[in-house]
């Protein structure tokens, strides 16, 4: 197990330098200057000295190949770069916006385990039912609405009509709970689709058969055999999707003016922010690779033969 | 037929037919079988006749959303409920139980065959759970049991899968064992073995059993009394010695016929395939189009289950005169 750790860890390396790579050049074939939005966002009249002078002072007068080796050294020494906005250290500014869009994206994670368990496992056991029926069209329809628009429509109807929620901001754990729900819905509507057809399939698997035969009563074999099991391919998707979920909150985070890392992103790109881009995208690609990392060891601890197969 | 103390199982009329929308498609037609205490039946025929359904239907395993099973089934007298899953706990893994063809398919893969051994079994019992376990893995010829318990299914070979599988089958101390194609899945020499198993394991536990195959070798090794199944129904059925010395039905003829042997200079096999389910509407004799002695009268009407002579049935209009 600690060998196959080492393994996805080494093959890490190229990979980020690979993105550190990507996102630097390309960010710098973005339309706009970066000294100009400077000079805006600070109301500095845009002069040529003015720009000479901001230019030197973010490094941005060397050639761009040079501008990546200088910044490529400082990020292995565990430094991102100051934000041309604020001067603040980018690793700063990503911490505590990580913070606010790790709680988000928690939330959203409780949703949609919660109720995609109880609305798959329901739809499973009550098969071509009614109630599977009408959680087949939720699901269709949570897959389809845009983040912004289901955004849009709950603020309008619980905010604003009934009250019950604040628009927006992040100060109370009420207001987490519309942002949260969005950014979930298309997830709980997929997995709850993917929990009910597996469920489905494994109950046709001949082991669960063999257990009935063995005397194992219909309840304690769905819990015993069968969602274990329909557990598996969820496990899977979710490590697949935990980063999704984290990049996904730039809609929601923008529709809620949720201080996470989403919004900082938006505004960062708009005021051609490189070090905080960068930053974000660096940072992003290892949440992603790290959350594949742990899914696939939680697949490997819940499935002997992927475990058995990886110690091979 | 008439209850009869010597048969441990019998069944009266006993259909599963299939439900698609609002029409039912017929696919194993009323049956009566029956098994002798401590004796072994055997029921042969091509894949899809309908030999595993009638498995199924006795372990009241059809989900009544898709299948509808009609019918009586008697075990030692008593009725069985298999129409009513949460009756049927009382008889599944208590007084009968089954074998599956496929044994690495009927294992859990995230569960070791220990933990299959103990599942569902209070902490207490465990290590007595446990030992019993091994005693009975030590029974069925494999070696090193406190190993074994330890292992996953997948790390298991086909043949010792089988035999853990027959294990934890028979650890339930069934009256009724149904073997569903035990040994189809497994190569020629381990077959041997399994039944050779199995007929010392029905001796020396007077176990009755039910054994399902498609292949003769198999059901004329080991079982008293042979159904000849064809398109869901049961053809022609007796005594395992009448029925080979004497096979009146042509699709039995043709079975035996098609056995591989070394004395035979050439395998004859049948031609044509079994109708599929639904595809033959009950006009005349399904075997009908493939039978070498059809004459006109075969797609006339479906002919009865005659007895011949003794423990001799068949459903041929051809063969009642002859006998």
């Amino acid at each position: 197990m600690i060998r196959y750790l080492l393994k996805q860890m080494l093959e890490l390396v190229p990979l980020l330098f690979l993105v550190s790579a990507a996102a630097f050049f390309l960010i710098r074939l973005l339309p706009g200057d970066p000294a100009t939005a400077y000079l805006n966002s600070v109301n500095v009249p845009v002069t040529e000295e003015s720009l000479q002078l901001v230019r030197e002072e973010l490094g941005l007068d060397d050639s761009v190949q040079v501008q990546y080796v200088k910044w490529l050294g400082q990020v292995l020494q565990g430094d991102l770069g100051n934000s041309y906005q604020t001067k603040q250290p980018v690793i700063q500014e990503l911490k505590t916006d990580l913070k606010y869009t790790g709680i988000l994206a928690l939330a959203a994670l409780v949703w949609v385990l919660v109720l995609s368990a109880f609305f798959g496992i329901l739809a499973a056991e009550k098969a071509n039912s009614f109630w599977d029926r009408l959680i087949r069209g939720f699901t269709f329809l949570g897959a389809a609405m845009p983040k912004f628009w289901l955004g849009f429509l709950l603020v309008l109807l619980f905010s604003l009509k009934w009250k019950l929620f604040p628009v927006q901001g992040a100060t109370s754990l009420r207001c987490l709970i519309l942002p949260s729900f969005t950014l979930a819905c298309s997830y709980i509507a997929t997995y709850t689709k993917l929990l009910r057809n597996s469920i489905l399939e494994i109950k046709n698997q001949p082991y669960v058969a063999y257990a009935r035969v063995r005397g194992f009563t219909r309840k304690q074999v769905i819990r015993r055999h069968v969602i274990p099991n329909a557990l598996l391919p969820v496990c899977t998707a979710l490590g697949l999707h935990i980063g999704g979920i984290l990049s996904g909150a730039v809609i929601v985070e923008n529709v809620f003016s949720w201080p996470g890392l989403g919004r900082m992103c938006v505004s960062a790109v708009a005021s051609r922010n490189y070090p905080m881009i960068q930053g974000y995208i660096l940072l992003m690609a290892v949440i992603f690779v790290v959350t594949n990392l742990i899914s696939d060891m939680a697949c490997a601890a819940l499935n002997p033969r992927i475990r058995l197969g990886a110690e091979k | 037929m008439k209850e009869n103390t010597a048969d441990l199982l019998s069944t009266q009329g006993l259909a599963v037919s299939m439900r698609d929308g609002k029409e039912l498609i017929p696919v194993v037609h009323p049956c009566d079988i029956s098994v002798k205490r401590g004796g072994c039946t055997g029921i042969i025929g091509e894949s899809g006749c309908g030999k595993s359904m009638i498995c199924r239907a006795l372990l009241g395993l059809h989900a009544p959303e898709q299948w509808q099973i009609g019918g009586q089934v008697y075990l030692d007298g008593e009725q069985v409920p298999i129409e009513s899953d949460d009756a049927m706990d009382g008889f599944r893994g208590r007084r009968m139980t089954m074998i599956l063809q496929e044994p690495l398919s009927a294992f859990d893969s995230r569960m070791t065959i220990g933990a299959h051994f103990l599942e569902g079994c209070r902490r207490k019992q465990k290590a007595l759970r446990r030992q019993g376990a091994e005693e009975w893995l030590k029974r069925m010829d494999l070696q090193d049991p406190g190993g074994l318990m330890k292992r996953y299914p997948f790390e298991l070979s086909g043949g010792m899968l089988q035999r853990v599988m027959i294990a934890l089958s028979l650890m339930t101390e069934p009256e009724l064992l149904i073997a569903d194609e035990p040994t189809t899945a497994l190569d020629s020499t381990v077959q041997r073995d399994i039944l050779l198993l199995l007929a010392e394991l029905k001796k020396e536990w007077n176990l009755s059993l039910l054994l399902v195959s498609h292949d003769l070798r198999v059901i004329s090794r080991m079982a008293d009394r042979i159904y000849v199944m064809y398109a869901g129904q049961i053809v022609e059925w007796g005594s395992m010695e009448e029925l080979m010395e004497n096979p009146l039905h042509p699709y039995t003829k043709g079975l035996i016929r098609s056995r591989p042997s070394y004395s035979k200079e050439r395998l004859t096999a049948m031609t044509g395939r079994p109708p599929r389910v639904g595809e033959w509407m009950g006009a005349g004799c399904p075997f009908a189009p493939r039978c070498p002695e059809a004459a006109g009268e075969c797609s006339g009407e479906l002919p009865e289950l005659k007895q011949t002579k003794g423990e001799h049935f068949v459903r041929c209009c051809r063969q009642w005169d002859r006998g």
